[in-house]
């Protein structure tokens, strides 16, 4: 056996070829290892940098879609629930006096949000930043939804001064109540109001660099 | 221990700054790693049948991390992991020869 190692330098030779791959992978681990660490230092020294260039930010998400009507909320408020007049039509009188009209419910809305109104729906229907109002001959689009009379609005925001807002003296309430239109308010601590469901379409609309103006 | 003292000496050779452990990838390292295990334990079950020759050694290491080589540069250029081939069959050949040595020492000494 020891003849045999003596004679075995071809043995020796493998041996060093061995011994040398296994220190060269052993730093070429270590190598690695300390590469993954500066790497990961780096990452978490720029994400202190820049906290909002992080790939997810759930409140900036959440924050957006909230002001866009994307998401239901609830909290105290009012419900405005507007009907038809009752009230007998005369012979030389005009009939559409007496009905609700597109105008009607923008004077409603105009003043809930002049009051501070955070959130507001007609019937169900989230009023986003292109919501339309508009009469459909008897009946009333919002976000291209038709719905019928009696109107439901419910407001989220502080439920006194949402009142306050309609019940003012010559204010709306006084105004549509010459006309018989029945106006009812309601506070209400439990307000719900859904998110928009319907699509965004930017057909004409592309994102323009800031100008002066 | 001509061999002891040269994996020391290889160890040391593999540690020294100057040779970038970068240069080496992964497959080829691992390959000539096989290649010199298969021959070291051929050579030492050839040694046994008393058939032992440092040429035939030398040489057919030579060989086989030269082809290893070629397998993994043509692997890269393929985009094929190729170098396998070469994994597969030093390991075969390693496990062969460690049951040839297995067996002698069960007759050598608990026969």
């Amino acid at each position: 056996m020891e003849k045999f190692l003596q004679k075995g330098w071809s043995i020796t030779l493998v041996c060093v070829i061995i011994g040398f791959v296994i220190a060269l992978e052993f730093r070429h681990e270590s190598e690695t290892a300390a590469r993954i660490g500066e790497l990961s230092a780096r990452i978490s020294e720029l994400e202190k940098v820049h906290p909002q260039a992080s790939p997810v930010n759930e409140n900036l998400i959440v924050e957006l879609k909230m002001q866009a009507g994307l998401l239901p909320l609830e909290g105290q408020g009012v419900i405005v629930t507007m009907d038809d007049s009752t009230r007998k039509v005369r012979a030389e009188e005009n009939p559409n006096l007496y009905v609700i009209h597109d105008d009607d419910i923008l004077r409603v809305i105009n003043e809930l949000w002049a009051a501070g109104a955070e959130a507001i729906s007609i019937n169900g229907q989230r009023l986003i930043a292109t919501s339309e109002i508009r009469c459909a001959g008897p009946t009333l689009s919002v976000n291209n939804v038709r719905s019928a009379p009696p109107y439901e609005i419910s407001a989220i925001g502080d439920k006194k001064s949402l009142e306050n807002s309609i019940k003012m003296r010559g204010g709306v309430e006084d105004t549509l109540r010459v006309w018989g239109i029945r106006l009812e308010i309601e506070a209400s601590d439990e307000i719900y109001i859904p998110a928009y469901s319907g699509a965004f379409r930017h057909a004409y609309s592309k994102i323009a660099k800031e100008r002066e103006l | 221990m001509k061999p002891l003292a040269g994996l020391i000496a290889g160890m040391l050779l593999g540690s020294a700054p100057e040779i970038s452990a970068a240069l080496a990838s992964p497959e080829f390292l691992l390959a000539v790693f096989l290649a010199a295990a298969d021959s070291l334990i051929g050579g030492i079950c050839a040694g046994l049948d008393r058939k032992f020759s440092d040429a035939v050694l030398f040489t057919g290491f030579l060989v086989n991390v030269l082809f290893a080589a070629a397998l993994v540069g043509l692997g890269k250029f393929f985009g094929v992991e190729i170098c396998w081939l070469a994994l597969l069959i030093f390991g075969l050949r390693i496990f062969k020869n460690l049951t040839t040595l297995k067996n002698w020492l069960e007759r050598k000494y608990l026969s």
